[in-house]
């Protein structure tokens, strides 16, 4: 009996059973694990991209043996190999008789060869021999020599049997060659033919079973066996491993591993555009992924843009984020998706993906296809979020409001009352935001106090306000003239005139007529006298204006403001405003005094104050508490900091750092800041706050695309960056274009210039002007808006002296006189001068700075030759161009830039490459190509200069450097008297005939 | 009463191109005439002032080639062309060589067709300064100068383009038309209002009739063997 074994203290039978047992759960165990192990969420994709990729090459083949088919040319082929086969076939007997005549050959020439070998070895040991003997002088050396003489002979025979056979054997192998060379040949044809055919053959020899053979069929399947799949498997995890770009992991940087590709098969195929994700291509492979792209896969990777865990498999674990509620709820059917609180950059939702871009290019200002960072960027600029919250990048720009420290010359305190209430009362497109009637202070309570802290506001800028002398008008003005200077001046390139709201989108070009006030209502605003000393000088009221000096005359000046001021439609000024009460400003007041002193102390210094020293008071604390200083100059709050969160690297910011209150919604960062866009008070909902804790950012009344751009720019400013080496170089040719970008974006350049195919957008309302005070039908409008529009700046670097440039954009000159827009005068530092003026000199590749030491002295021959060319009888250049003070006839829409600004303005080697095809240079220009670059060789007149094209665009630019513009008459170069000739020419002369210009036209800088 | 003119002067116009043309074997011929219904509008006349060479060659007034009208109201510079209905192929680009004339400062004629292929060839006749801008945007755009020295150049365009306007930019009131076609079944009127469509196949078409002011009119027909059909357009002053 088992139990009765003394020698054991355990059940061996019970032990036996427990082991088996445990064996067995070890072994499922270990299946299990195996099996767990093996099967992974990517398989599965990669399983059914097979079969896509399968059934994709499938239709390809399909598709091109149908082309092959139906384009009849294969067919064709393939009937003519046919035939060809045949008749080889009737030759089969005449190649089986040549082919064996040839191995006949063949045998005869082995044996002739080997023969030859054999007496050669035999002659040279013979040669050997005889050398020995007849060096030693022995006496062999003659039998030797006689071995030696009959070798030679029979080797000479052999020879010529050996190159005999060897003949006839190439002759025979010609023959069949000839023969079968037909078929040969259309054999070649059919490869090329099918060569795409093949390859969609070989293709689907490696994804589809059904195309194999039995052999590869079953070493197919073991491939991807457990334990054998280590070795080559078909179903394999894809990565990018970047050692230049470190993830941070807890304290640790370690190099971005990006495992996405295997599942986003279809990644970098074009093929796969439409199909189910996760195998559908990238939207933009011009601009990622594609090994031709900019942004290589193997060179960034995936999550360096759009964030995420690159090292997760599978669909959690590689933080995927949806991009709406919708998406949220699908994936958490399919998928068990939640949030995972452990990965701090998720992959960043759809819409805002383009947040990614920023982190290598920070520095640009307007980022090529990332159009929805460009406008967030763009809307933070123009609502001035950069003054009340410290962003890096913005620390040097000027304040978005007005000056306030001479309000009362400007405005009434009724007006700033109304205003303050409600800016979007009176226009209702202003960027001031609204800090009362928001969802957290219009309770009745609340109410009543903002009405109070209105009045103390008002009060204190306006006892603050400096006097300002408003200069009379001295002439009278002319409403309907005013309408149409505005109209015509340049003014709509910055402002819109828009008396309602419109339903069009807010966009980065739209932007651009946003650059100063909707010019609506402003007889209600403020008075005549005032807009006349404004638009005299507006840097006289507020010295730091974006606007520019118009160098508007008195009279102009006067028409304008008086059509400004005519508008006064709204009954902004009829409604009536509360009084002020005091003992809620007491509140107010006692309020702000507690914050330093007990609440007895804060009473009775309230007490002492009378209603206005308490108005100026409270005045000052609310400035200060609003941060009203942040965007407008106010008198005592010079050096003032700004108020709001620090926002340069808001898009670090964790979810758990942000305040949702009880708002519900997702709490992530992006769905925290568009709500704050869309309701800056929202997460005040439910909270018990003294009216000085709630929040105060004011609402911009952004709209959701708007809110969803910003939130995009917001997320983009991080702190983290890759590598150097991935940013876009910087080297001094990029700094220079980025510095100008930014100069261009903050004076609205583009709002009146075209600036790398971008901008003009005042051209609509030159159009307008034309159908309107022109009289021109619509059409013909349209064609003749370019002509009075301000210049296409394209190629300005390469066109214009740097030495002139920068005079002229500090003191702008007219150049195209016919035009009613007009170059304003900015108050540019020489800090910004030069930077744009290096940024035109960059963007052409120029040298900067610019310098020119060539003679363009010329010949007497070249000089009447050049005359000649610029006379009516044969190019005519003074048909359309101003030559010094002589206008050309006809209407200002053919005239062309004066000449006698040439020397002083354009580059030499410009005027040659314009003379030469100005098309090329400026698509669409009035300026017409002399020289047809498709006859060049003929296309100048054959009795000048030897009829040598490049001689006389020479000679013709020579000419033009000598155009004056100091004398009158004699300006007409026809009449200039011979002898001048040789002091005509060069630069070095600074002498009255020393100036000049070319052609040029509807291109570059304007009036 | 002017209605009954019109009928009876298209009829005659009908009756006589039936007869001119019955001959014309295995293809058909769209002929017809294009008229104006309504009041002229006033034009402004041209000031030629700006270039003394171009007066020279006017003795009155020069007013717009916008709206030619002939006796009855007949329409001139209009385009008819088949919009739709043509076997795709490639019609071989006919030898004849389309010319266009800016004589006088004007361009003759002002609104011209020619063929994918096809010779066009511009003159200046005038000794003075023209340049030849053609606002096109499927073909290259291109903008000669022809100086008094070069009386005549020459253009082929590869790309079908329907409508491209061309402009003078010395003297800014010269304006044509010019259209590239990839089929030979087109005709402008003249100001006498009728147009002739020769040698077409057998089948159902739409016939357009195009005018820079007035737009586009369309209209369907069908035609067999060498019958010859008759379509005729009426534009009116659009209602502004």
């Amino acid at each position: 009996m088992a139990q009765e074994n003394p020698e054991r203290h355990y059940n061996i039978a019970l032990l036996n059973k427990i082991f088996a047992l445990a064996s067995l759960i070890l072994l499922i165990a270990l299946i299990w694990i195996f099996a767990d192990d093996y099967a992974r969420e990517w398989k599965g994709y990669q399983r059914d991209f097979r079969a896509l990729e399968s059934e994709k090459t499938q239709v390809k083949y399909n598709l091109e043996s149908n082309r092959l088919k139906s384009e009849g040319q294969y067919d064709e082929l393939d009937q003519k190999i046919k035939e060809a086969q045949k008749e080889a076939q009737q030759h089969n007997a005449k190649i089986k008789q040549l082919e064996d005549e040839s191995a006949q050959i063949q045998s005869q020439y082995d044996i002739y060869n080997q023969q030859f070998q054999f007496v050669r070895a035999k002659y040279d040991s013979t040669k050997y021999y005889y050398e020995e003997s007849s060096h030693k002088k022995s006496a062999d050396s003659v039998g030797y020599k006689q071995k030696l003489d009959q070798l030679e002979r029979k080797l000479s025979e052999l020879s010529g049997l050996v190159e005999d056979s060897k003949d006839k054997l190439t002759q025979k192998q010609s023959q069949i060659n000839d023969l079968q060379a037909n078929l040969r040949a259309l054999q070649k044809e059919e490869k090329t033919l099918t060569k795409q055919l093949d390859i969609f053959q070989k293709k689907l020899g490696k994804v589809d079973l059904g195309a194999m053979t039995f052999a590869n069929q079953v070493a197919d399947m073991i491939r991807d066996f457990p334990v054998i799949d280590l070795a080559n498997p078909n179903f394999r995890i894809q990565q990018v491993v970047l050692h230049d770009i470190k993830d941070n992991v807890n304290f640790m940087q370690v190099p971005k591993v990006d495992r996405c590709t295997t599942c986003h098969l279809g990644i970098s195929n074009p093929d796969f555009k439409d199909a189910p994700q996760p195998f559908r291509t990238h939207p933009d492979l011009k601009l990622f992924v594609d090994n031709h792209s900019a942004h290589p896969l193997e060179e960034f990777g995936c999550t360096t843009c759009h964030g995420g865990r690159g090292r997760g498999t599978d669909f959690l674990s590689a933080m995927h984020t949806p991009s709406s509620e919708e998406q949220k709820k699908g994936w958490e059917k399919k998928y068990h998706w939640h949030k995972d609180p452990h990965w701090e950059n998720p992959m960043y939702p759809k819409q805002y993906v383009q947040a990614g871009c920023f982190k290598c290019h920070s520095g640009e200002n307007s980022l090529r296809g990332a159009e929805k960072l460009n406008l967030g960027l763009n809307l933070i600029e123009r609502a001035g979020c950069y003054s009340c919250h410290t962003i890096e990048k913005y620390k040097d720009w000027v304040k978005p409001g007005p000056d306030l420290t001479k309000l009362s010359s400007k405005i009434s305190q009724e007006w700033t009352y109304q205003w303050i209430a409600n800016p979007k009362s009176f226009r209702h497109n202003t960027w001031m935001p609204s800090f009362f009637g928001q969802s957290n202070n219009t309770d009745p309570e609340s109410l009543k106090r903002s009405e109070q802290e209105i009045h103390a506001i008002v009060s204190y800028l306006f006892a603050k306000s400096a006097s300002f002398n408003l200069e009379t008008m001295p002439v009278t003005g002319d409403a309907k003239k005013g309408e149409e200077l505005v109209a015509s001046l340049g003014c709509l390139g910055c402002h819109n005139v828009l008396p309602k709201p419109t339903d069009d989108k807010r966009s980065l070009q739209s932007l651009r007529r946003e650059q100063g006030p909707n010019l609506i209502d402003l007889g209600t605003k403020t008075s005549q006298q005032w807009l006349y000393s404004w638009l005299k000088d507006p840097s006289r009221y507020h010295p730091e204006t974006k606007m520019p000096n118009l160098r508007l005359s008195d009279q102009e000046a006067a028409d304008i403001a008086t059509y400004l001021a005519v508008d006064n439609s709204s009954a902004f000024n009829k409604n009536s405003i509360p009084k002020v009460n005091e003992a809620i400003l007491n509140k107010i007041v006692e309020e702000f005094l507690t914050k330093s002193e007990s609440v007895e102390k804060a009473k009775s210094q309230s007490a002492q104050m009378d209603l206005n020293k308490k108005l100026l008071f409270a005045g000052e604390k609310l400035i200060r508490h609003y941060g009203c200083f942040s965007c407008h100059n106010i008198d005592g709050f010079d050096n003032e900091k700004p108020i709001g969160t620090d926002l340069t690297e808001e898009g670090d910011k964790a979810a758990e750092r942000l305040d949702f209150g009880f708002v519900p919604i997702e709490h992530t960062k992006e769905a925290w800041f568009f709500q704050k866009l869309k309701n800056p008070r929202i997460f005040d909902e439910g909270h018990l706050k003294d009216p000085l804790d709630k929040l105060r950012m004011p609402n911009f009344n952004f709209s959701d695309d708007e809110a969803e751009a910003i939130t995009t720019a917001l997320l983009s400013f991080v702190k983290e960056r890759p590598a150097p080496a991935k940013w876009k170089p910087r080297t001094p040719r990029n700094l220079s274009i980025e510095e100008g970008e930014t100069l261009i974006r903050e004076f609205n350049c583009q709002g009146c210039h075209l600036i790398e195919n971008d901008g003009g957008q005042i051209r609509s309302s030159v159009t307008e002007w034309l159908v309107k005070y022109q009289g021109r039908p619509e059409n013909e409008a349209q064609a003749m808006t370019t002509s009075f529009s301000p210049p296409n700046l394209i190629g300005e670097g390469k066109k214009v002296q740097t030495k002139w440039l920068f005079d002229f954009l500090h003191h702008p000159e007219t150049i195209r006189p016919w035009l009613s827009v007009r170059m304003p005068t900015y108050n540019f530092s020489v800090a910004e001068l030069n930077g744009l003026i290096k940024y035109f000199n960059a963007l052409d590749n120029e040298d900067f700075p610019f310098s020119d030491l060539s003679n363009y002295d010329m010949s007497p021959e070249e000089y009447s030759a050049a005359q000649k060319l610029f006379s009516d009888d044969y190019f005519g250049c003074a048909k359309c161009h101003i030559v010094g003070n002589q206008m050309p006839g006809g209407s200002p829409d053919s005239w062309a830039p004066n000449f006698a600004l040439a020397k002083r303005r354009l580059k030499p080697k410009w005027i040659i490459e314009w003379l030469h095809n100005p098309q090329d240079l400026l698509p669409g220009t009035k300026m017409p190509t002399y020289f047809d670059p498709q006859n060049f060789d003929t296309s100048g007149p054959e009795d000048l200069l030897n009829g040598d094209e490049n001689e006389q665009i020479r000679a013709l630019r020579d000419y033009l450097l000598t155009i004056s513009d100091h004398d009158d008459k004699s300006t007409r170069p026809e009449n200039l008297p011979q002898q001048e000739k040789p002091q005509t020419s060069a630069d070095t002369q600074t002498g009255e005939n020393s100036t000049g210009t070319p052609p040029s036209n509807t291109d570059s800088e304007q009036k | 009463m002017n209605d009954l003119y019109n009928k009876f002067s298209v009829s005659l116009f009908v009756m006589f191109s039936l007869l001119a043309f019955s001959h014309s074997a295995q293809a058909a011929t769209i002929t017809g005439t294009v008229k104006y219904d309504g009041e002229a509008p006033k034009f402004k006349e041209i000031k030629m002032d700006a270039d003394p060479v171009c007066l020279t060659h006017h003795t009155g007034p020069v007013y717009p080639q916008t709206l030619v009208l002939g006796d009855g109201n007949t329409m001139g510079n209009v385009f008819i062309h088949i919009k739709s209905g043509l076997a795709k192929k490639d019609y071989p680009a006919p030898v004849e060589v389309v010319v266009l004339d800016q004589k006088g400062c004007e361009y003759d004629p002002h609104v011209v067709g020619a063929m994918v292929g096809q010779t066009v060839k511009i003159l200046n006749p005038d000794g003075t300064l023209h340049n030849v801008h053609a606002l096109s945007k499927v073909n290259q755009e291109f903008n000669l100068a022809m100086p008094k020295f070069r009386t005549e150049v020459t253009k082929v365009f590869d790309k079908a383009e329907f409508m491209f306007p061309l402009k003078c930019d010395v003297h800014p009131w010269m304006s044509g038309w010019l259209s590239v076609m990839d089929n030979p079944f087109f005709a402008t009127t003249k100001a006498d209002g009728r147009f002739k469509i020769e040698n077409l196949p057998a089948g159902t078409y739409e016939v357009e009739a195009w005018h820079e002011k007035l737009g586009t009119q369309v209209s369907s027909i069908t035609v067999s063997g060498d019958e010859s059909k008759e379509i005729n357009f009426t534009f009116s002053k659009p209602s502004k």
